[in-house]
Formats: C-alpha cells, sequence, structure tokens
C-alpha cells in the first residue's frame, strides 16, 4: 500500500524534526493551572512512579517474570541508583487526566459538580480532573480556544490558577454565596466562592463580562 | 538522568538502562504508539518492545539523540502492529484516516517519473522537502505525520485554531506531491 510507504519513508526524517514537534505533556497553558499547589503533589507521584518502576525491576530479576534472553541476569543497581535523580516533571507527569463526560470526571474525582449546558453561548467543553482533586470545564469557542473555564475543588483555596492581576476586586453576594469577582475597566474576568468544603472558580479567559452576566453562571454551578 | 549516562547503562549491559529509560522516555514512547494504535493495551506492549529492541540494538548502535531513537522505535513497531490489527480488520479509524491524507502526496502516475523510486530516494526527498517549510508548517505536519496526532490535540497543543492546522496540513501535502513530482519521485 502507497501510503504506508510514504507514512514508512516519513518514519526516517532527521532528528531534529522529530525534536521539535515533540508533544508537550502538559494539555493547556500553565497560567491557568494553580501549578504551585501542585507542584509537591507532582514530585511525590514522580517518586512513586519511579519506586513502582524500582519494583517491577526487582520483581523481574528476582524471578517473577522470567527475564528475556537477552537481558543481563545480574542485579547491578540499587534503590537509591534508580531514584537519586528526580526526572522532569514536565515529561514525567501529566496533571490533567480528560474524560468525555462531567459524570465520568465526578465518578473519577469523588467530587459532585453541576456545570450550565452553556456559558456565554458556548456548548463544546473539555472536562479535566487534575490530581484527582480537582474539576475543570473548559467551554471552547468555534476554534477550539478556551473561552470559559469552571472549577470545583476540594478545600478553601482559590481552584481557579490565575495569577493575572486585575485592577478592580469587589465581594458580591450571589444566592448563599460571597463571591470574590475581579477584573479590568468595570468588567468581571474571575470569580472565586467558597461553600466551607468545596471552592469554586469562573474564568471569562478571553474577554470579561457583566456582573449580571457572571451571577448568571454562577447561580448554575453547583 | 542524562542521556549519555543511559546509553552508558546499555553499553555496559546494566539492566537498569531499561528502567531509567522508562521513567524519563516512558510516556513518550506511550503517546508516540498510542496515536497510531489508540489501545492503551497495546500501546503498552509496543512500548516494552521498543525497549526490548533497544536493549538489543546499543550496543553496537549510540544514538546521537536518545528520544529520537525510541521514538522512531516505538513508531516502526506501532506501524506493524497497525497492519498487523488491520489484517484483522480491527478499527483503527484515526490512523486509516491519516493513511487516507498520505495517499493526497503520491505523485500522480501519468506524471514524468521515469520508475518507481527507492526508499532512500523517497526519504531523503521527503527530508529535502521538510527544509523547504516554515517553521509551524513543519511542526504541524510532523505532528500529524510522524507522531501520528489529531487535528485537536495539535491545534491546542500550538495555540491554533484547529481550520488553520487543516489548511496547513492540506497545503503541506500539495506542495508535498508536487516536490515529489518535480524531483522524479514514483511511490
Amino acid at each position: 500500500m502507497k501510503e504506508m510507504r510514504v507514512m514508512r519513508a516519513i518514519g526516517d526524517i532527521d532528528d531534529i524534526y522529530i525534536d521539535e514537534a515533540a508533544p508537550s505533556e502538559k494539555k493547556k497553558a500553565l497560567r491557568f493551572t494553580a501549578w504551585t499547589k501542585y507542584a509537591g503533589i507532582a514530585a511525590a507521584a514522580v517518586l512513586v512512579v519511579g519506586i513502582g518502576i524500582f519494583v517491577l525491576n526487582m520483581n523481574n530479576r528476582i524471578g517473577v517474570n522470567e527475564p528475556p534472553q537477552t537481558a543481563p541476569s545480574a542485579p547491578t543497581t540499587t534503590a537509591t541508583e534508580t531514584t537519586d535523580e528526580v526526572p522532569d516533571l514536565a515529561q514525567a507527569v501529566s496533571p490533567f487526566e480528560d474524560y468525555e463526560t462531567l459524570e465520568e470526571a465526578v465518578k473519577a474525582s469523588g467530587i459532585k459538580m453541576s456545570v450550565p449546558d452553556s456559558v456565554g453561548g458556548f456548548t463544546d467543553r473539555r472536562v479535566s480532573v487534575i490530581f484527582g482533586d480537582l474539576i475543570d470545564v473548559t467551554y471552547l469557542n468555534g476554534s477550539g480556544e478556551d473561552e470559559y473555564v469552571i472549577r470545583k475543588a476540594k478545600g478553601t483555596d482559590d481552584p481557579s490558577g490565575d495569577y493575572n492581576e486585575y485592577a478592580g476586586t469587589k465581594e458580591a453576594a450571589v444566592g448563599d454565596y460571597k463571591v470574590t469577582m475581579k477584573g479590568n475597566g468595570g468588567k468581571i474576568s474571575l470569580a472565586v466562592w467558597t461553600d466551607g468544603t468545596y471552592a469554586y472558580s469562573v474564568m471569562a479567559v478571553n474577554s470579561g463580562i457583566t456582573q449580571a452576566e457572571m451571577e448568571e453562571i454562577i447561580k448554575n454551578v453547583k | 538522568m542524562q542521556d549519555e549516562q543511559i546509553i552508558e547503562l546499555y553499553f555496559a549491559r546494566n539492566e537498569s538502562a531499561i528502567a531509567e529509560t522508562d521513567i524519563k522516555y516512558g510516556r513518550y514512547c506511550l503517546t508516540v504508539a498510542n496515536n497510531i494504535l489508540r489501545s492503551s493495551e497495546d500501546s503498552e506492549e509496543c512500548k516494552n518492545d521498543t525497549y526490548m529492541k533497544t536493549w538489543n540494538m546499543i550496543p553496537p548502535k549510540k544514538p546521537d539523540n536518545l528520544r529520537a531513537f525510541l521514538g522512531r522505535i516505538a513508531r516502526n513497531l506501532a506501524l506493524d502492529m497497525y497492519e498487523k490489527m488491520h489484517r484483522r480488520k480491527r478499527d483503527i479509524n484515526s490512523t486509516e484516516a491519516i493513511l487516507d491524507e498520505l495517499a493526497e502526496v503520491i505523485p500522480d502516475p501519468n506524471s514524468d517519473v521515469e520508475k518507481i523510486s527507492d526508499d532512500s530516494e523517497l526519504r531523503g526527498a521527503i527530508n529535502a522537502f521538510l527544509g523547504t517549510l516554515p517553521e509551524d508548517s513543519r511542526k504541524i505536519f510532523v505532528r500529524r505525520y510522524w507522531y501520528a496526532g489529531s487535528v485537536e490535540e495539535i491545534a491546542q497543543d500550538y495555540g491554533f485554531g484547529k481550520s488553520k492546522v487543516k489548511m496547513s496540513l492540506l497545503r503541506t501535502r500539495e506542495k508535498l506531491r508536487e516536490y515529489l513530482e518535480s524531483e522524479g519521485i514514483a511511490v
């Protein structure tokens, strides 16, 4: 089959082209992640993976699985040698786990959540769980870019991961909650609140919205 | 661990070479395989086969670029597996779509080419062609046809719209077909 011949031939392109197009491990822009909060967990996860690999490796050596004939039989490493250097986080762990539906993300994280079907007229969305304790629902525009991000996380810390400096900050009562709203030029770009057990955030990524529009979204996030 | 140190472990026939490779490049190999196979179980098998093949190849081989070396092996093994599965009529639509797209770059058999070119000529021509492309177009092309990435993934990763990615791929395929024809390469 000729297409397969072309596909195989493409396999032999120069290394520099393979490198420059290598997929990034993270699935979205860093500025939207509460990176500092999760960096410690990521390092721990790397260590667990490292130890897991080491244990598997040891199992192989003690004959739990028969080693391949070409492999050497004498063990030569120790645990400290295997884990003495923490690998690049970006290469080893992706904090995002994507799900087809919100229901699946709820099941995976154990966090109950409901969000509007449509935000700002956008219905296409991507649902992720970040390190098991934060659900991120991102509404995408027609070009597949992020428009609105709604998050819910265990705890009371701001889960938005939005560290932009905004000119205006105010508190507003929406239903039973006291919501902190931030934005520029009278518009709201970020809203954050907590019910004491969970923290919530709504972010308008590309342009701010009115307070009334933001309140309408907040009322439909549970 | 540095790539040079990992390669030294292979040369020393030290089995931890495989564990270190897995820590550093395991996810990379899985991504390359899974983009073609779309099955985590098969990709896992492909990844493990990649390590065995690497173990058997180094030494005598001493790769300059370990990541690309592993990726190339994983990709070839995944394509082998894909072909085997395809014969068993298993459903791997996304890779089929990529192959359909590549059919567009095959020069018209009626065009003025003298003979079917050998593999090395075809490889050389594709490599030379990539060097003529602007960086963005080249990265999009390689992500689609080397890494077998989906249009959605590519758009998200590079921050382009999906339509821009599709348009770029279409133009690059067209240019590649013209380039192969102008070089007298037949597939």
